[in-house]
């Protein structure tokens, strides 16, 4: 789906409510400013949808209650934790500032809104009125599994029918459609299905976080349980933080990494690491790594760095472990530069993925995630304007090849390119990419699991397109990756 | 020769999160006949986010007339009455 949409919007536009209602409420010049935000965050459903508006769904005291839930998880509640329905907003706010001080953050990182959740009808093929029942009944000919009976129109005996899409194919009227349920055929691991009342629920166990049935479903009720809140009262507090950038979030914006730099300090971080830093470590030990089992011969080694691949693995294809590479992520070695030169910090990662969240929180070196949604909405709600600002330059860490990290293929080429710099390696390696977790890239996954498709080193990335078409960004990935090439041309090799 | 029509998007922060990093390929997305005669351009903040009687974001300005909520298809289309009133005028 396209990045910017209405589901989008909105969820954006909610974010902002939220991070306005914690940055102390400079503008009505209250000392108490907290509290004052905490009871505008009661006030945001009614500030969309007022009286006068015209309503999304049934009316609009329903989109109201959704707004409510939505800024629930916005708050990082999970909305299936709920026990009374009548506590306020505000008590929520609260709680999340209550939490931010005891640095208190688990998963699971998504929440599916049960209100929200359009119980859309069972995925299946489905004749319409368009059959003319002709003569040559491609449909019942193509069917394998004899499931279509004609009588004036074409009707499909779900029994018998196993959703192989022949029909669909075959008819020359196109009358036959497919139903789709977006989140479930987004999903990878199949971990969201309904229940007898046809809304969805996650199974965690089998989850994943890579975020997709988040981005695909169009009633947008799927959402991230957020740390903004917890991120917002400690920058209000007395605590040092540092924040750490995925090179995927600089690309988000047009002007380039010293304006970004500059924004994260007037949001109030004490410093900044571009995680493109750590990203030039991971590709230095990810080749390290892969010359040893070059010269062992030990076959396969696939990329570590994508969280939702990592746990894929882990999850669903025990396989395939082996070949993961140790190398720990770029976020990891970010975060350790950043903990020893600011040791008493917390660290605020800032990056366009669910899954990170997970990592991080097991990783007990990252005490925060931060999307780029999120990052949007508090740079909007501190009125901060990146073309304005004044650039702070990067520290001199990270260059092409750790920056180039988030577009497929990124890693892959920095591997290889750390590769040829080591001594009896200068000829390289062959390489692949799994270019997005989708059913077509688990199949593959797959077939290399099973050792029926060979390469020495796999790069695989969940996202179709690289962290830079993420599942919480801010722009669309044609442009991340036109601005992700003007970065890269402005740094060194 | 055709009037000359300037639009102005806005580059704030608040613009471009909601939708406004859509517009900035604006010049190369218009169609060839509007494209040689209209000049495209932007400004760091229009001011237009802080008034609530403006519209959704993101703005953008048409010779001077705020287009609220602007994709790039309603700015095409935008641009193109803009021509379509110009080219009447000059005929007059």
């Amino acid at each position: 789906m396209n990045a910017n949409n209405d589901a989008s919007r909105l969820r954006r536009e909610l974010l902002e409510e939220v991070a306005r209602s914690f940055m102390c409420g400079s503008e009505e010049g209250s000392a108490d400013g907290s509290t004052k935000g905490r009871d505008g965050i009661d006030r945001v459903p009614f500030k969309l949808f007022p009286r006068a508006q015209k309503s999304v769904r049934c009316c609009i005291y329903r989109d109201r209650a959704i707004v409510r839930y939505r800024l629930l998880a916005q708050l990082g509640f999970a909305i299936e934790d709920e026990v009374d329905e009548s506590t306020p907003l505000s008590a929520y706010a609260a709680q999340a500032e209550e939490r931010a001080k005891s640095k208190a953050v688990s998963g699971p990182y998504l929440t599916v809104i049960d209100e929200a959740c359009n119980s859309c009808l069972r995925a299946r093929y489905m004749v319409t009125n368009l059959c003319q029942a002709c003569l040559a009944r491609p449909c019942m000919r193509n069917c394998p599994k004899q499931a279509i009976a004609i009588d004036r129109k074409a009707t499909i005996d779900e029994e018998k029918c196993v959703n192989c899409g022949l029909c669909m194919q075959a008819c020359p009227y196109h009358a036959i459609v497919k139903l789709s349920v977006p989140c479930e055929e987004a999903c990878p691991v199949d971990a969201i299905a309904k229940d007898d009342s046809g809304k969805e629920h996650i199974d965690y166990a089998k989850c994943v976080h890579c975020g997709k049935c988040m981005v695909e479903c169009p009633f947008g009720a799927i959402m991230e349980k957020s740390q903004m809140a917890d991120v917002l009262s400690n920058l209000a507090s007395a605590r040092s933080l540092v924040a750490i950038y995925a090179p995927a979030v600089a690309a988000q914006f047009s002007e380039g990494i010293p304006k970004i730099e500059a924004s994260l300090r007037a949001l109030g971080f004490a410093d900044a690491y571009e995680v493109a830093a750590g990203a030039e470590i991971t590709a230095q030990k990810e080749a390290e790594e892969l010359s040893l089992r070059l010269e062992k011969g030990s076959g396969l080694m696939t990329t570590s760095c994508c969280p939702a691949y990592y746990e894929t693995v882990r999850k669903h294809l025990p396989d395939l472990a082996a070949c993961v590479s140790s190398t720990r992520s770029p976020m990891y070695y970010t975060a350790k530069l950043a903990k020893t030169d600011h040791p008493d910090a917390l660290i605020v990662f800032i990056g366009p993925c669910v899954a990170k969240k997970k990592e991080a929180c097991e990783s007990g070196l990252v005490d925060y995630v931060l999307n780029a949604e999120e990052l949007g909405a508090m740079l909007v709600a501190a009125g901060i304007e990146l073309i304005s600002i004044q650039g702070i330059a990067p520290k001199a860490l990270a260059g092409k090849d750790g920056r180039g990290f988030p577009a497929s293929g990124g890693v892959a080429a920095a591997v290889r390119s750390k590769l040829t710099s080591l001594p009896g390696c200068e000829y390289g390696c062959a390489s692949e990419c799994v270019n997005g977790l989708d059913k077509k890239g688990m199949a593959r996954l797959k077939l290399f699991a099973a050792g029926k498709l060979k390469t020495d080193l796999l790069e695989v990335m969940a996202c179709e397109g690289g962290c830079i078409a993420g599942p919480a960004v801010l722009i669309n990935p044609k442009r991340a990756q036109a601005q992700l090439e003007s970065i890269l041309k402005a740094s060194h090799t | 020769m055709d009037k000359r029509i300037r639009v102005t998007v806005c580059c704030g922060t608040a613009c471009y999160v909601l939708g406004g990093s859509d517009l900035l390929d604006l010049g190369e997305k218009l169609p060839p006949e509007l494209r040689s005669r209209v000049d495209v351009d932007g400004e760091p903040c229009l001011g237009l986010c802080k008034d609530s009687k403006a519209g959704a974001r993101p703005f953008v300005k048409i010779d001077g007339a705020v287009l609220q909520g602007a994709s790039i298809s309603s700015v095409i289309d935008a641009v193109r009455s803009r021509a379509e009133i110009l080219d009447r005028g000059a005929l007059a």
